[in-house]
């Protein structure tokens, strides 16, 4: 009789266990959109191609035997050679330094920009979302405002009162960073503010009201954490946008100019009609370098997108 | 839906005063105008030039005073060009408007052959090309891509001309005049449709998937209707609706110029003006212009809107 029950307890025991392993096994929503990530092909290539971007503009400049800014009026706007891989400019520095250096400052100027509009962007979007009435009238509204002003000719004004104060070249990379998170980070609020509103609605939400969760609980353990994934699609494909942004400012003179190179400033050689037409290595590698980053940005964000929300 | 019609209308107006504000306080509170920008002129003559053009009031004056002549449908005098602000607009907005409009119909159709093509058959290798060809799209640099562009086609082989929109002191008349503009049309175009395909694509594609996976899609087909009938006739068209509503959105980018492929090009447009303008400081010229896009960006979304609310009647409900 003993026996009996104990070898139905012990049957029992190893059922729980078989199904705590499964359960175990089974992936957060999160867990389960990198399994995805890394199960694509795509955007695998999409990672190399920036991890290689990045290392190579953190780590390069210390590698190359040029210095920056070190000239030799012997050698200017001398082709690409074994010396200097991707040849010098006019003043014979050599250009792959200069290339890597600008990469730190472009990519520095996507990532930072978005990183603040992320955080202004987040905060009124959760704000208008969360607390409705009044606050989300006038902060989407003024969003809608912000939005309804073309951004490439107010970033061209901006950038025009930029060297009108006489910046210091050294702040002018803050200052770009700042204005292209304040004119992006309407889009973000928007879709923070949506991700919100039909969140609040959904039946978990009314869980952790019922369970009678402290207030800070229900927004930062369950509401705010939900809108977090979206958020991450939106701000990849956000700092493709802005190093895109950048450059077109560096190009015109507007954002970050020299002597700070930026990828963007760089190909501002091509408007000298002799450099444009004999000297391709002058201009031709910071374009590539802009396409090659903007490109796997976009295609991972895509990823991302599919991985995050699979349903798609 | 003439109450939703008129409720959107009703609110274009407090948009369209609070867009003027931020545009004109943008420019006012920038130091250096028009007059500190020319080196040539004594203090004395300066001043008067000031008072002249109404640069010696505070800006909130300024500011009411610029409203008072945007309601007679005065945008200003340009400092820059001597003529008023609207009669500049007017010289050379309509060469952005026929590069624009141009590239508005290629795109398009474009988008919407390769979209609707590759929705047809997902995940094959056309499909694939597609889309590496709308990510590569997305991620050009526009001057990037100007400058190939000019690079290949109009320097090393010289088959199309560098800029501008006829050919240095031509004269010509009649079809001569015509093919003149349009070999110089050929890159600007190019460029532009290249550029802006990209994400059109991806909306039709995303559309018209949508619409093959319809319950009404898959009743035409169990009906034995043929393969084509089927995409061209039940799939297209509810594919087609959501991405159409997208056209009033365009209605802007048809008068804005754009700006670095109209540089780039040396393309006597409307974004062409706007970098001009900005190097001399030619507020009235910028500023009227800014507005002249919000205005087109509120109406191009007001036309979306009731694109929408017509195709889809649950929209008009909020």
């Amino acid at each position: 009789m003993r026996s009996y029950f104990n070898g139905r307890r012990r049957r029992r025991q190893a059922e729980l266990e078989a199904l705590a392993g499964t359960l175990g096994r089974t992936r957060s929503p999160l867990g389960d959109a990198v399994w995805r990530l890394r199960h694509s092909r795509p955007a695998l290539l999409a990672l190399a191609v920036l991890g290689l971007m990045v290392l190579a503009c953190v780590f390069g400049p210390w590698l190359t035997p040029w210095q920056l800014d070190s000239t030799d009026a012997l050698l200017s706007n001398s082709a690409p050679s074994a010396r200097h891989w991707l040849g010098t400019d006019f003043l014979g520095r050599d250009i792959l330094t200069r290339l890597l250096v600008a990469g730190r400052i472009s990519l520095s100027v996507g990532f930072v920009s978005v990183l603040l509009s992320v955080l202004l962007g987040y905060t009124a979007g959760a704000l208008a979302g969360y607390l409705g009435g009044i606050v989300d009238a006038l902060i989407m509204r003024f969003a809608d405002l912000l939005m309804t002003i073309p951004s490439l000719p107010l970033l061209i004004i901006m950038g025009a009162v930029l060297s009108e104060l006489k910046v210091d070249p050294d702040y002018r990379i803050y200052m770009v960073m700042l204005m292209l998170s304040l004119l992006s980070w309407t889009s973000l609020a928007r879709i923070v503010r949506g991700q919100i509103l039909s969140l609040r609605e959904r039946d978990f939400m009314l869980a952790t009201e019922v369970l009678g969760l402290s207030t800070r609980r229900r927004l930062f353990r369950h509401l705010l954490p939900n809108t977090v994934p979206l958020l991450i699609v939106a701000a990849t494909m956000g700092v493709a946008g802005a190093i895109l942004n950048e450059s077109y400012l560096s190009y015109l003179g507007l954002g970050v100019v020299p002597p700070t190179p930026s990828w963007g400033n760089m190909m501002d050689t091509a408007n000298s009609f002799v450099d444009f037409q004999r000297r391709p290595w002058l201009w031709m590698p910071p374009g590539l370098a802009i396409f090659c980053t903007v490109i796997a940005i976009n295609v991972l964000g895509d990823c991302l997108r599919d991985a995050i929300d699979p349903k798609r | 839906m003439r109450q939703f019609i008129l409720r959107r209308v009703l609110l274009m107006f407090p948009t369209l005063l609070g867009a003027s504000a931020v545009i004109f306080f943008i420019f006012a509170l920038t130091p250096g105008d028009f007059v500190d920008g020319s080196i040539s002129l004594s203090p004395e003559r300066a001043l008067e030039l000031k008072a002249l053009y109404g640069l010696d009031h505070p800006a909130w004056q300024r500011y009411l005073h610029w409203l008072w002549q945007l309601a007679h449908g005065d945008l200003g005098f340009s400092l820059q060009y001597q003529i008023p602000v609207t009669e500049l607009l007017d010289r050379y907005v309509w060469n952005s408007f026929l590069l624009a409009s141009v590239v508005l119909v290629l795109y398009w159709g474009l988008s919407l052959l390769i979209g609707v093509t590759a929705a047809v058959r997902p995940h094959s290798w056309y499909d694939r090309l597609v889309t590496l060809l709308v990510f590569a799209a997305m991620s050009f640099p526009v001057f990037f891509l100007c400058l190939l562009l000019i690079k290949w086609f109009a320097v090393d082989l010289a088959w199309l001309p560098v800029g501008g929109m006829i050919a240095t002191g031509s004269e010509s008349r009649g079809w001569a005049h015509v093919l003149e503009v349009a070999a110089h049309m050929v890159l600007p175009v190019l460029t532009l449709v290249m550029l802006q395909a990209g994400s059109l694509t991806r909306y039709f594609r995303a559309s018209m998937l949508e619409a093959l996976a319809l319950d009404c899609v898959r009743t035409a087909r169990a009906k034995g209707l043929k393969e084509r009938t089927v995409v061209f006739k039940h799939a297209l068209r509810n594919g087609l609706l959501p991405v159409i509503t997208l056209l009033g959105f365009e209605l802007p980018g048809l008068f804005s110029g754009a700006i670095v492929t109209e540089k780039l090009f040396n393309w006597p447009g409307a974004g062409h003006i706007h970098i001009d303008t900005l190097a001399a400081r030619d507020y009235p010229v910028l500023m009227g212009f800014t507005l002249f896009l919000a205005v087109l960006t509120i109406l191009g979304n007001l036309l979306a809107d009731i694109a929408y609310a017509l195709a889809d009647p649950r929209i008009r409900i909020r």
